[in-house]
């Protein structure tokens, strides 16, 4: 039976049309018909103009007429539309005034800020003929994915081990030996080498419609490109040019089988999202989209109407405008019930508490609306608690307890302690602890812990490299950050020098030890495992190169670190008190305290004092978490440049210490721990770390 | 253009598809075939002429393969690389009998 809403009441040329459905927003399929629904505030007229795919000029536009308008929202149902090969843009009237935010210019085709696909970037790198004429149209997809049963997984987010990752980056390298190199289907291939090493969450880098050509440029005839793409051009699509199938509009049905597939081995995804800012940069920046909408809604203005910069992109988005705000709970929603995303990390997240006026709130209305959504109920919601404006909120991010944050803090100390900064060491019992300090009445989970992430250095140039080296992203080296806590270890770059590569790998191996082992939740950078480099660069944002594509075949050559890594997330995993969710540190069953903090001596530490040198235990009562019998686990750390030995502390009668993991030699897959020959001490090398474990 | 040729065989169908299976065609092969499974047991489809498959097609399919799961089978024949290769970057190739 054809509902009575959907039958035409106007027509042009041959395609008929009546006034639409407000929501939902964007272009959605309906009885013979797509629906269309777009909001802007000061205009005075839209027009919807329809393209024949890659056609330089509409076969129709269709001007909504008055009636067709409902508040500030334009609604139209069109019939007859093919929607396989039809693009679609609007054109939207009213006064141009820059001094009074207006920038209307009905000339101009714009982007609808809810198309669920963008044409004209389907093979990345490749343009388009449009030249510099070129404007991004809407495509229109289905919804009906065969999901097999399939829904976010709501793994405890205390469980989790994060996995940050750049879908291209991941597979492009030739040595990823995967069919579809650089795309979602090729991450697919890669999901056992996963699985295998133990990850149970991936976090993606931005996969949201950009253009890799924003600011593109060609240094000493290599192309340099927008590779991350932290500069969204659509919200609500996936970046056609990371599809195999995006040539056959097929780019959210691949996504959402890598999302199936990724579930049904056990790992979440989690998307890194830019609400910050938006491709269309500042005043001579494009209008892509928001700026011809409603540039006054969608973006911060000064009072002449300039664009306020806290996102050091150009402009920054007015998040708490209840417009921009539902926008924002409409695409997280739509990605959590369309695609089964498990969580977001939000990119310089602090914008997002900022008023009108670009001043910090107490209670930001988008964070609070986030935080208690019904749809989002059980998605993991991560910050990057900083922006490029000054505000810098780890620790005081306004939270309503759903919130956690990236916690850069922990990456500082560690990096430094390592490196043989022992003034950090009373900071760093704290971040080994879960950050308690920063997240008292929270749990360690509100912390992510990390050493390395995408920007910076990797780990292993983390240790290889003490100045940046960025010449290849033609800025003179001056980009990137220049306080990175990294130490070469005594040569800059690749060596032959064997103990300076042996120390290379025990400082990875103590890196990996201390994030695996501390409470919060670890995240890894992809193909640190491995040793992977970008030759010191630290800002590989433009680099679409081997400087950022992972090289598989360091695997070959790393298989030690390989396996020391997966070891120690098979541990983690295997002892529910490291992941505890809250911050107990007292006395519990066992009779020991379930955390505690040793000098060489059992029990001797000064916490106040700076130091290179402790160990840390934990008391795992077998009845609180569950597991089969009480085990102690005890973490040596020699951070100093001089052999140690560690008195280990007195465990109960009938138990032995075990070695699991020792930075200068192996680790030891669970249950198969080899018994100490010496079970009163333990001596460390010279910048080194190693993992014990007691057990009867 | 879709040419649409059917044989039958007692409780087995074999559907042969030549042309393009497409926004346009889909909804022609989906009424073809709806008409037809009454009490197939066993569905083949032929796609050794099928040039070109779209999301739409994929779909006629994939709904195609339900309806045959709760009566019987389906297998898909003989399709051309390029129509492979749309099931495998999609994932379609997991949930459909290619042969």
């Amino acid at each position: 039976m054809q509902l009575i809403d959907t039958f035409p009441t106007n027509k042009i040329k041959n395609l008929e049309y009546r006034v639409g459905r407000v929501f939902p927003f964007g272009a959605t399929l309906t009885d013979g018909g797509v629906n269309f629904s777009i909001f802007s505030k000061e205009a005075t007229g839209a027009t919807l103009v329809l393209y024949h795919h890659g056609q330089k000029e509409p076969f129709v536009e269709i001007p909504f007429p008055e009636e067709f308008r409902i508040g500030d929202v334009y609604t139209m149902m069109v019939f007859g539309l093919d929607i396989e090969t039809t693009e679609y843009g609007y054109r939207f009237d009213g006064p141009y005034d820059p001094s009074q935010g207006m920038l209307f210019d009905k000339t101009k085709v714009l982007l609808d800020p809810y198309a669920k696909s963008v044409s004209g970037r389907s093979i990345w790198g490749k343009k388009t003929d449009g030249g510099d004429d070129f404007v991004h149209r809407g495509q229109i997809i289905r919804e009906d994915y065969d999901w097999e049963g399939d829904k976010p997984l709501e793994i405890p987010q205390n469980d989790l081990v994060i996995y940050e990752m750049h879908v291209r980056s991941f597979t492009k390298h030739d040595s990823s030996r995967v069919k579809h190199k650089g795309t979602f289907r090729g991450l697919t291939e890669k999901i056992p080498y996963l699985k295998e090493l133990g990850v149970n969450c991936i976090e993606l880098m931005p996969v949201f419609e950009f253009d890799e050509f924003e600011n593109a440029r060609e240094i000493n005839g290599k192309s340099l490109y927008n590779y991350w793409g932290y500069s969204t051009v659509c919200f609500f699509a996936p970046k056609a040019g990371y599809a195999a199938s995006a040539p056959y509009g097929m780019e959210a049905d691949e996504l959402k089988y890598v999302i199936k597939k990724l579930h049904q081995n056990g790992i979440e995804v989690l998307l890194d999202v830019v609400f910050n800012h938006t491709a269309e940069g500042n005043e001579k920046g494009p209008s892509i989209s928001y700026k011809g909408i409603d540039n006054k809604t969608y973006y911060l203005l000064t009072p002449d109407g300039w664009y306020y910069n806290f996102s050091g992109c150009g402009n920054t988005m007015n998040c708490n405008n209840a417009v921009v705000r539902n926008h924002i709970l409409d695409c997280l929603r739509y990605w959590v019930s369309a695609y089964h995303i498990d969580g977001f990390r939000f990119d310089l997240a602090s914008i997002l508490t900022r008023d009108e006026t670009g001043a910090p709130m107490m209670s930001p209305p988008l964070l609070e609306a986030l935080a208690h959504d019904a749809v989002l109920g059980r998605t993991k919601l991560i910050a990057e608690a900083w922006d490029a404006g000054g505000l810098y909120q780890v620790g005081s991010f306004p939270s309503w307890n759903r919130w956690s944050e990236w916690n850069g803090k922990y990456r500082d100390c560690v990096r430094r302690f390592v490196k043989g900064e022992g003034g950090c060491a009373p900071e760093l019992y704290e971040r080994i602890s879960g950050s308690e300090d920063l997240y008292h009445g929270r749990g360690p989970s509100a912390s992510i812990n990390f050493i390395t992430c995408h920007d910076g250095f990797t780990m292993y140039d983390l240790v290889s490299y003490n100045e940046k080296h960025n010449d290849a992203n033609g800025e003179d080296n001056r980009d990137g950050c220049n306080d990175n806590d990294s130490w070469n270890c005594g040569a800059e770059g690749e060596t032959d020098d064997k103990e300076i590569n042996d120390l290379r790998l025990r400082q990875m191996k103590n890196f990996n030890t201390i994030l695996l082992l501390s409470r919060g939740i670890p995240m890894l950078l992809s193909g640190d495992e491995f040793a992977n480099t970008q030759f010191g660069n630290n800002n590989a944002y433009c680099q679409d190169s081997e400087v950022s594509w992972i090289d598989w075949d360091r695997l070959l050559d790393h298989k030690e670190l390989h396996e020391y890594v997966k070891r120690l997330i098979a541990f983690r995993m295997a002892h529910p008190v490291i992941r505890a969710e809250y911050f107990d540190s007292g006395e519990n069953a066992t009779g020991y305290p379930e955390l505690s903090f040793h000098g060489t001596k059992p029990w001797e530490l000064n916490r106040s004092e700076h130091g290179l040198v402790f160990a840390f235990c934990y008391a795992e009562d077998h009845v609180k978490y569950g597991t089969k019998k009480d085990a102690f686990i005890y973490v040596a750390v020699n951070a100093h440049w001089e052999e140690h030995a560690f008195e280990l502390p007195i465990i109960p009668a009938g138990m032995k210490w075990h070695i699991v993991a020792e930075a200068d030699g192996k680790a030891y897959t669970n249950g198969h721990e080899p018994v100490m020959g010496n079970q009163a001490f333990l001596q460390l090398k010279a910048r080194s770390t190693a993992v014990l474990i007691a057990y009867e | 253009m879709l040419n649409i040729k059917k044989e039958s065989n007692g409780t087995e169908l074999t559907v042969a598809l030549e042309g393009r299976l497409d926004t346009t065609t889909a909804p022609e092969f989906e009424n073809e075939i709806k008409e037809s499974l009454s009490d197939v047991k066993e569905l083949v489809l032929d796609l050794s002429n099928l040039e070109y498959i779209s999301s739409a097609g994929l779909r006629v399919l994939l709904s195609t393969q339900k309806k045959m799961n709760t009566q019987g089978s389906m297998v898909v024949r003989n399709a051309r690389e390029e129509v492979k290769e749309i099931f495998e970057v999609t994932g379609f190739a997991d949930i459909l009998t290619l042969e």
